[in-house]
């Protein structure tokens, strides 16, 4: 049964827990107005796809991806598709350029991230995580999330690509939700969802070349293909995750420390004060990439160890890397 | 007769313990966290009180992950004793084999002095011969004030699991002689079972006639006379 | 920073400029604070021998042998400038260096008492000190499982802007388990173990040799972080290492840090030492070798190691989860060389590291003040009020704010905790000791010899009221800048004074810390403290049964006086809190009354008939008795119409003077016609009064208490200031 049919995939329902994802040749841009067959193309994203999926799965990333069938099926784990998809970005190009008028290649110092919500009719729009969180999309905890393991990605796959002389430049997750809620990395990971420049010459690789009738579409993502291939190790990345955990006394709780603290701020005569309780706040780091896993662990050492449940709450935020600041 | 008497990095009061069991010839077993001696081996376990792990986390929550602990379930399901003191009573709150919790007293200052104690209507065998007597021990802790859900609360009085309140000097559970905000001036408790028994007050500090009072010797008779049956 | 004078000694004696490192560690050796260059010449003046101290002044304890190979171990530290930077940490960082400091003779530590003193407490400055220097020494103490016992609070306005911590450390040690700071054999390992090392507390020692100026906010990382379950750890694992005898040095890091206890060790044992740095185990990655030779981390001990006993020393460390390293090997060449990765770094010989600094010309002339002429004693003419208003001084009330905050049960060994005249502990061998640390600053500031010399007779007094025989002494001297005359005079005057004590009771001082520059130039205006020469006292008492009470015991028993009566208000509490005075000329020490009296007291207590205790100190008379009665609700009823005329004196002066040599003893009324001491001594033996079963203070028919009315204002006095 066709569970979903996309502008170049159907997915097919194989059983409750996983769905067989086909690749065509078609192509398209400018939300379909653009689009016909390339011939293998289907074939050659479904092996980029696969390669880049077993990349993430190795460095520990939880994918939606199981394994390849053919060469151009790949069975991966039955999800609900997230309706926002998320953008890293860490040069200027495409539709952020045309956005803000921004000349095409500036490089940042730090990768932006967007959300975008998954909708055609509506062109796809760019949302704020507080929008997508009001309209019930994803919950904030999700979009922190969701953030640090896009950054973790893009981390990872800066240094695969650039060790087969290509640039990263931006790229597109989507995620799911498995029937048990964990949240994988789902879609396709391919020359339609990233931009890719030659290291040297700067030279397009990916769908631009399509977008912007560059011709030889398929020679180039067929040389990513190949590039990609002859990857036999993958480098120590050493990739972090770094945690803020907050615990906070619950509100029927006496706050004696909050009390003491309120009452000698009154002292001071700092007006307006109402009420000061006082939380303990906690850094963690850990040699792991940001994912749902690692969510799962931090609940437990929140709630088991950090916290005790009965008189505190606890929360948490999640980031890719250990930089100590950003916590 | 084998008594346990528990030392973590950070325990102080381990030494106090095995003073006070020595005044009873007994001598007690240290058992040091990095032995990882079997708990089996033993007829009943004392938690000593101190800063196990410098209390960095939580009074108690550290110590209360640690392996022995993990044993300590299936010591007491056994019908063993165990005794945990101030931070041996904080540890037992943390692995939830005591309820309720030991949080910051309401002064959020450390508070050592002596103070008095009744237990009423216990029916653990720890408490024999302390009904409605008025104890004098002294209390040492900055995270004193027991703390639980009223409808906890009405289940341990219900089950006669309060083994002692703050007193004063006459017996009467007053507001005055609550040192540190606990909830009906709770200051120890047993298990559903009674083979377990925690508390603030440190009894073994309180064994001495030099030291001013021997009223907290009694629990460890207790201790001893239970074994020994 | 080295002067002029001794960068060219060092360059005199090097023949070479000295690198960065070795620049560093003379900045760290020759700082007032190691090298004791401005006071070490005066201290021939303390008698420092008996024939049982086993060790005196010089290492990390002293050590006084009780009989039976029991030796107690002293020591007594100032803490002052982190703790008045930083107060919660500098406090429980200066209990955690003293706990080291006697650790390092073997000792196990069993007590600590504090001294602590702040400016008045209406000011919010001095309250945030107080309360955090006091937390500070609660969480770093009860957590280390040692005991607070005793000690003392002073408030005066010349602490605000430099306030005092001092802590005093009590262990005790098996004579021949004890082990000294000393490495003797070449060959010897030099084994660093506790905390890793950082850069907190880089110069420590010279920011403590400087005044405390409006920039010392800024030297924020010259202030050490305490971690007392680290200390705890150490405290256990190094007490093993001594019982197993497997240590034959042992030196903690304070001051100056490793370059300070590798060249101390190395000097005392006629030797020398190699250092590899790059074995120090690091908390951050990127420290310079100098930085690793002069950073005082805490919670670190150097400890020498015989190549026999190497590998269960690190086996032992190991399994206790102790950070340790096998940092370098004693040598016969008397020079300290570290290298870092191969290069040498350092090199100098440990005799020009330890006492190669030229000792400084101090002047020194009498402060100003000194010879000023006392105002006239104002009027009185509300008695009753003004004693009410002197219970609510902070001086005078009630300190359980402060010492409930400190476990002072933990060991099982307290007989009397704080809130008594001394407190008494009892020994796993039976055999109990007395510790008191006093001083008062007053009347040091108007006249420092003799104000010394009457502290020190007042803790010894602390001693004598609870029935304990003084032995033993550690000073901690905390004065202003030495490089200004009048503040030098006051050091050398004060020195002088508790020199004359300790030779004419023959108590022998076995320890003690000099701290100056205790004084602020904040826009050329100069602030400096109260002169304080803080005594800590052990005492002895060889039969428990005459350990005396310092509250009344029963109604209808005698109360008396004993000592000399004395006109003399200058200096005492009343003046100073109720009128706003300090000045004029205090009553001098005089040996010949302090012995007379401490002898009558000594004398009653062997006789049986004193019931209780106390020494008149703070406060004076009135105080003391008030003091006696509050713990029991026991009133006293005086009569004291007739001491007035004999002695000359008017009430408010018998009432408040603080004049030395003087206690109020209660004594059981049917022993006393039978009693030989007291017709042997009827004329230094005045009855005052008697205990009365009614909680009223009756000093005369127009004024009397009742004890709750001042035990209210007395219980007032520090938390009013400090809760809501």
């Amino acid at each position: 049964m066709v569970v979903y049919s996309g502008k170049a995939k159907d997915v097919i329902e194989v059983d409750e827990d996983s769905v067989k994802i086909v690749f065509r040749d078609s192509i398209s841009a400018f939300d379909g107005i653009k689009k016909e067959e390339i011939t293998d193309k289907g074939k050659i994203n479904c092996l980029i796809s696969t390669k880049l999926f077993e990349i993430l799965n190795d460095y520990g990333f939880e994918t939606h991806f199981i394994k390849k069938l053919t060469d151009t099926e790949l069975m991966c784990k039955r999800v609900e598709i997230l309706p926002v998809e998320v953008v890293c970005r860490n040069y200027s190009a495409g539709s952020l350029c045309k956005r803000y008028g921004l000349n095409k290649g500036i490089e940042f110092d730090v990768p932006l991230i967007e959300f975008f919500v998954k909708d055609d009719e509506l062109h796809d729009p760019l949302i704020t995580s507080d929008v997508a969180i009001v309209l019930g999309m994803i919950e904030k905890k999700e979009a922190i999330l969701l953030e640090a393991i896009t950054r973790a990605v893009n981390e990872t796959l800066r240094k695969i690509f650039e060790s087969i002389s290509l640039i990263l430049v931006d790229f597109k997750l989507e995620f799911g939700k498995t029937s048990n809620g964990r949240i994988v990395i789902a879609d396709e990971i391919s020359a339609d969802t990233m931009r890719l420049w030659e290291k040297e010459s700067g030279e397009i690789k990916d769908k631009d070349r399509y977008r912007q009738n560059l011709g030889d579409v398929i020679i180039h993502y067929k040389d990513i293909q190949e590039r990609l291939e002859q990857i036999k190790s993958l480098p120590p990345l050493h990739l972090k995750s770094s945690v803020r955990v907050i615990i906070k006394l619950k509100e029927s709780v006496l706050d004696p420390a909050g009390e003491v603290t309120l009452r000698s701020l009154k002292r001071k005569e700092f007006k307006n004060i109402e009420d000061v309780r006082v939380g303990k706040s906690s850094f963690l780091l850990f040699s792991e990439t940001p994912s749902f896993a690692l969510q799962e662990k931090i609940e437990k050492i929140s709630r088991d160890i950090l916290s005790n449940p009965l008189i505190e709450n606890h929360s948490y935020e999640i980031y890719f890397g250990s930089d100590k600041l950003q916590v | 007769m084998k008594i346990g008497v528990t030392k973590y990095p950070g325990t102080n009061n381990e030494q106090d313990v095995l003073r006070a069991l020595s005044e009873l010839n007994v001598k007690g077993i240290l058992v040091k966290q990095y032995e990882n001696k079997p708990l089996d081996d033993f007829d009943a376990l004392i938690i000593a009180g101190g800063f196990s792990y410098g209390d960095y986390l939580r009074p108690g929550a550290l110590a209360a992950q640690s392996p022995m602990m993990e044993e300590l379930q299936h010591f007491v399901d056994s019908g063993r004793f165990v005794i945990g003191v101030c931070n041996g009573f904080q540890i037992l709150c943390e692995t939830k084999i005591l309820p309720g919790v030991l949080t910051t007293n309401t002064s959020t200052k450390f508070i050592s002095k002596w103070i008095y104690l009744k237990s009423e209507n216990s029916n653990s065998p720890l408490l024999r011969n302390t009904n409605g007597k008025v104890l004098r021990l002294p209390i040492a802790h900055f995270d004193g004030r027991y703390y639980d859900k009223e409808k906890e609360i009405e289940l341990l009085k219900s089950k006669n699991q309060v083994a002692f309140q703050y007193c004063d000097e006459n017996g009467d559970i007053t507001l005055e002689s609550n040192p540190n905000g606990s909830v009906n001036n709770i200051a120890g408790i047993t298990n559903s079972r009674g083979n377990v028994l925690g508390l603030m007050p440190h009894p073994e500090r309180a064994s001495f006639e030099y030291l001013g009072s021997k009223d907290g010797i009694q629990i460890f008779e207790n201790l001893l006379e239970e074994i020994k049956c | 920073m080295l002067t002029t004078e001794e960068y060219g000694k060092v360059m005199d004696e090097l023949g070479r400029e000295p690198n960065k490192a070795e620049l560093a560690v003379f900045e760290a050796m020759w700082s007032e604070h190691c090298s004791y260059k401005s006071s070490k010449r005066w201290f021939h003046l303390f008698n420092d021998t008996a024939p049982y101290i086993e060790l005196g002044m010089g290492e990390g304890a002293g050590l006084i042998n009780l009989g039976d190979d029991l030796l107690v171990g002293l020591g007594l530290e100032s803490h002052n400038h982190p703790s008045a930077i930083s107060p919660y940490d500098g406090a429980a960082t200066g209990v955690g260096g003293i706990i080291r400091d006697i650790l390092s003779q073997g000792c196990k530590p069993i007590a600590i008492l504090d001294s602590i003193r702040f400016g008045e407490l209406e000011s919010p400055h001095s309250q945030h000190l107080f309360e955090n220097v006091v937390r500070g020494i609660s969480f770093y103490g009860n957590c280390c499982g040692i005991p607070t016992v005793g000690g003392e609070v002073e408030f005066a306005s010349s602490f605000e802007n430099n306030c005092l911590v001092n802590a005093m450390c009590v262990g005790v040690v098996q004579k021949n388990k004890v082990v000294r700071s000393i490495a003797s054999k070449p060959g010897d390992f030099l084994v660093l173990y506790g905390a890793r090392t950082g850069r907190d507390g880089i110069h420590g020692v010279s920011f403590a040799s400087k005044d405390l100026s409006d920039r010392s906010d800024k030297d924020r990382p010259a202030v050490q972080i305490g971690d007392p379950l680290k200390e705890k750890i150490l405290i256990d694992v190094t007490l093993e290492l001594v019982e197993k005898e497997l240590l034959c040095g042992l030196q903690d890091l304070g001051g100056g840090g490793l370059s300070c206890a590798v060249s101390e060790m190395t000097q005392k044992g006629n030797t020398g030492a190699i250092i590899r740095l790059e074995d120090v185990p690091l908390r951050e990655e990127d420290m310079e070798p100098w930085e690793i030779f002069v950073s005082e981390s805490q919670e670190r001990m150097l400890g020498v190691v015989n190549a026999k006993n190497l590998s269960i020393v690190e086996e032992l460390l190991k399994q206790r989860d102790l950070v340790y390293a096998v940092i370098g090997e004693v040598t016969g060449n008397s020079h300290c060389i570290a290298y870092y990765k191969g290069n040498k770094v350092l090199d100098l010989p440990v005799d020009l590291i330890v006492e190669g600094f030229p000792e400084p010309e101090r002047s020194m002339k009498p402060p100003d003040y000194i010879n000023k002429e006392f105002r006239e004693i104002p009027e009185i003419n509300d008695l009753r009020g003004e004693i009410l208003k002197l219970f609510s001084s902070p001086n005078i009330g009630d300190k359980s704010w402060v010492y409930q905050q400190y476990d002072q049960h933990v060991q099982t060994q307290t007989v009397y905790s704080a809130g008594n005249d001394s407190a008494v502990l009892r020994l796993d061998n039976e055999k109990y000791i007395a510790a008191s640390l006093d001083c008062n600053s007053f009347s040091v500031y108007l006249d420092p010899y003799n104000g010394t010399a009457n502290s020190a007779a007042e803790a010894m007094r602390n001693l004598v009221s609870v029935g304990a025989k003084p032995i033993a002494i550690v000073d901690c001297l905390n004065f202003g800048n030495p490089e200004q005359p009048d503040s030098y005079w006051q050091f050398v005057e004060s020195v002088k004074g508790l020199g004359i004590f300790s030779h004419d009771f023959q108590i022998p001082i076995v320890g003690g810390n000099v701290s100056f520059y205790n004084e602020t130039s904040i826009r050329d205006q100069r602030d400096r403290i109260n002169p304080t020469p803080t005594i800590g006292m052990l005492g002895i008492i060889e039969d428990p049964k005459k350990i005396i009470k310092n509250s009344f015991q029963k109604k209808e028993n005698l109360i008396a006086c004993i000592g000399p009566f004395d006109d003399n208000l200058n200096g005492s509490e009343f003046l100073r809190y109720n009128h706003g005075i300090l000045q004029g000329k205090i009553t001098p020490y005089d040996r010949k009354r302090e012995e007379e009296s401490r002898k009558l007291i000594e004398e009653l207590n062997q006789e049986g008939i004193i019931e209780s205790c106390h020494d008149i100190s703070n406060g004076g008379f009135i105080v003391t008795l008030a003091e006696m009665a509050f713990e029991n609700n026991i009133g006293a009823k005086l009569d004291i119409e007739g001491i007035f005329k004999s002695y000359r004196i008017k009430k408010e002066e018998f009432l408040f003077s603080e004049s030395p040599a003087r206690y109020i003893v209660e004594i059981n009324s049917s022993k006393f016609e039978k009693s030989n001491v007291i017709q042997n001594n009827i004329t230094s033996f005045v009855l005052v009064g008697e205990t009365t079963s009614e909680q009223t203070i009756v000093i005369d028919d127009n004024i009397s208490f009742n004890i709750e009315e001042l035990r209210e204002e007395w219980k007032k006095a520090i938390p009013k200031h400090m809760e809501d």
